[in-house]
């Protein structure tokens, strides 16, 4: 284990702390959802990054041969399809889950008036006392 | 040639970027950069010969996901005040940080073909999936044939999400009935009405990215591509036109009843295609069942038709959240005191001195 | 032959990394936002256009053909964002700091004095708005409970449409095309 062969899981993981740390320091809850993007985004990297091959190609096959008759390659190293595919499902659920996130935020604001987590967590605490007896 | 000094370069680039997102304060800012974020991991995604999934990165995060955080942007606050738990933040970060740095030494060599990863369904998929499906896009096939369940879950998430927000920000007065007054020839966005380039080019280009986004649909079986990319692709078009005319403007040709429409059917007709294997005697989504004697051609048409349910309710479900999101009335400001606005506009540069001798010195 | 492709090829690819570099200082080093926006246009359109030109040296034919359509869809889109961008950035009021310049777009008007229209801090639109194309609703309304306000309760269908269109009148003529332009920019501006 050297850093030749590991520093790319090294980087990955500096970007997720950078993400990491944007959700629990900064207040504001857009940025932290902001944040939320970046540590995603890394998380992905590091499984794609873990599918490569060295000297291999896209897992789309080269054809050799013509129309009908076309053959892949299959002496050729490919990357592995797998966590690619598992990515691409990652990608898409993560902006699903991003939009439901905004959407809260925009509620947040509309009811509390602000978006910075202390004071929605003061007012709420409030509420609530004066809620209850 | 090695690849080594360009990810490299790529990865300090986004480390800079990450870093600087988290410490800027004016949000608008760090959007865009979350967007330059997205892009950048694009490119290192095909440094890493992930093609699809950087198209898709590509695609998503620099694209969508930058109009949903400029939409909430313009809902809530544009700026961030200063925090001060940056110790306690560091702390966890840096525990958190070591414990995965430990976590990889057991890690296989980047790029090792002999790591455990590649043995398994990995290389069975790349070793027979054109005798069992014949598409040369051996991603596509795992997507939409071998793991097409988990697919289906996928954009059952999209639906979902498309509802959620439906259902959060959807508000009585945006609806736009069918006797509602029409919107002039003249852009109703005020500020970008004067810009007859920006209209004429919008123009232009929108043909282009919508069969773009056709192209995309259809040759997802050759290369990267398939129906999530073609579907943002193509309700972007749609945005870039809503970015320039005004979201109503969409709304007249994209009515919000088609879309909704058009999100549960790309659902249904997904899940249409399994029920139609299982009638026609194989299990839940084996294409094979459609044409017994030639079991690649019936692979082919259940990836064609289920590729397409998934264009059809991507495309709708980002449509119809770009129109939630824009139709949510702005908070209101009273007339009286016009200093208390939500966000006070930063001003840049000093507005200098109106010229009195403009009427003489001008040619 | 090759050769000489390959020395063109190259010196075209080095033009265009030449102009992203001075893009580059520039977007740093210039004071004004107007001509940092310069300098980022530059970027977009030489720059890229001599790297993505410079490559197609060593390309076969269909890969040149898909570098000169990338060329050509860069030059339609980022440069006329850039554009916008300028624009947008005068509409909010940012203006230009060197006093030995200009501001063409002020025309003096019949009496002497030159008409600016700077929107205050409160007309703005915000920089997500200005991106967007969105206007904002300003009315006489003050709306604290802006979440109870849009509620989803069930109403018929009629009401819902009877509550969001404004009183359409169907006899009224349209207005003359020139009368109208200016009263729509009047009330545009102001609103």
């Amino acid at each position: 284990m050297t850093l030749a062969t590991h520093w790319h899981y090294w980087m990955i993981i500096a970007l997720m702390m950078a993400g990491l740390h944007i959700v629990i320091a900064r207040p504001n809850y857009v940025k932290k959802l902001m944040g939320l993007a970046i540590f995603q985004v890394s998380v992905i990297m590091l499984y794609v990054s873990m599918g490569k091959v060295t000297g291999g190609t896209a897992p789309v096959y080269e054809m050799s041969g013509e129309g009908h008759d076309a053959v892949p390659n299959l002496d050729i190293a490919y990357s592995n399809p797998v966590p690619h595919v598992l990515m691409l499902t990652a990608i898409v659920v993560g902006i699903a889950t991003m939009a439901l996130g905004l959407a809260l935020v925009v509620r947040i604001k509309e009811s509390y008036g602000t978006v910075e987590d202390d004071v929605v967590i003061e007012k709420n605490r409030a509420e609530e006392e004066s809620l209850s007896p | 040639m090695s690849e080594v000094p360009l990810e490299a370069v790529l990865f300090v680039f986004l480390l800079i970027v990450g870093i600087v997102v988290g410490r800027l304060r004016n949000l608008f800012s760090a959007a865009m950069l979350t967007g330059i974020f997205s892009f950048l991991s694009a490119g290192l995604f095909t440094l890493m010969t992930a093609v699809d999934v950087a198209f898709t990165e590509a695609a998503v995060g620099a694209g969508i996901s930058t109009v949903l955080f400029l939409a909430t942007l313009a809902l809530t606050d544009d700026t961030e005040r200063e925090s001060d738990r940056s110790w306690l933040a560091i702390g966890v970060v840096s525990l958190t940080g070591l414990a995965l740095f430990f976590g990889t030494f057991d890690m296989p060599a980047y790029g090792s073909p002999d790591a455990p990863i590649h043995e398994g369904v990995g290389r069975h998929y790349l070793m027979h999936s054109w005798d069992e499906i014949g598409l040369p896009n051996v991603v596509t096939s795992v997507l939409a044939s071998y793991r097409g369940f988990d697919t289906f879950g996928e954009l059952a998430v999209v639906f979902t999400a498309g509802i959620g927000v439906t259902l959060l920000l959807r508000s009585k007065k945006a609806v736009m009935g069918p006797g509602a007054k029409p919107i002039p020839q003249r852009s109703r966005a005020p500020y970008v009405r004067e810009m007859p380039v920006v209209r004429a080019v919008g123009k232009v280009m929108l043909p282009f990215i919508l069969l773009f986004a056709l192209y995309v649909q259809a040759h997802g079986d050759f290369g990267p591509g398939g129906g999530f990319q073609a579907g943002v692709v193509f309700a972007a078009g749609f945005v870039l036109y809503g970015l320039i005319w005004g979201p109503r403007a969409v709304q007249q040709i994209a009515p919000e009843r088609l879309l909704e429409a058009g999100m549960s059917i790309g659902l249904l007709l997904y899940g249409c295609v399994g029920v139609a294997a299982l009638f026609a005697g194989g299990t839940y989504l084996d294409y094979s069942a459609f044409t017994p004697e030639h079991p690649t051609h019936g692979q082919h048409w259940g990836i064609f038709l289920v590729e397409l349910g998934v264009g059809i309710t991507v495309s709708a479900v980002m449509l119809v959240i770009y129109f939630v999101f824009t139709a949510r009335p702005r908070p209101r400001l009273p007339k009286k005191t016009p200093e208390q606005s939500v966000a006070p506009a930063p001003r840049l540069t000093a507005i200098p001195e109106l010229p009195t001798e403009g009427a003489e010195e001008r040619p | 032959m090759t050769l000489a492709l390959a020395i063109v090829g190259t010196v075209i690819l080095l033009g265009g990394v030449f102009f992203c570099v001075v893009g580059g200082i520039g977007l740093i080093r210039l004071p004004d936002f107007y001509s940092r926006c310069h300098a980022a246009g530059m970027t977009d359109s030489a720059g890229a256009a001599g790297v993505l030109v410079g490559l197609c040296f060593f390309a076969e034919p269909l890969v040149i053909a898909k570098l000169l359509t990338v060329v050509a869809f860069i030059w339609l889109s980022s440069v006329v964002s850039t554009h916008a961008l300028v624009k947008a950035a005068y509409a909010r009021g940012i203006r230009l700091e060197n006093p030995r310049v200009r501001d063409w777009t002020t025309r003096p008007s019949k009496s002497g004095e030159a008409e600016v229209v700077v929107p205050t801090a409160a007309e703005a639109p915000s920089l997500d708005e200005l991106a967007l194309g969105v206007e904002r609703e300003v009315d006489a309304a003050e709306a604290p409970d802006l979440a109870a306000e849009h509620e989803l309760t069930a109403v018929t269908e009629q009401e819902e449409r009877e509550a969001a269109i404004p009183e359409l009148d169907l006899s009224a003529q349209p207005e003359p095309e020139p009368v109208a332009e200016t009263d729509d920019d009047d009330e545009e501006v102001r609103s």
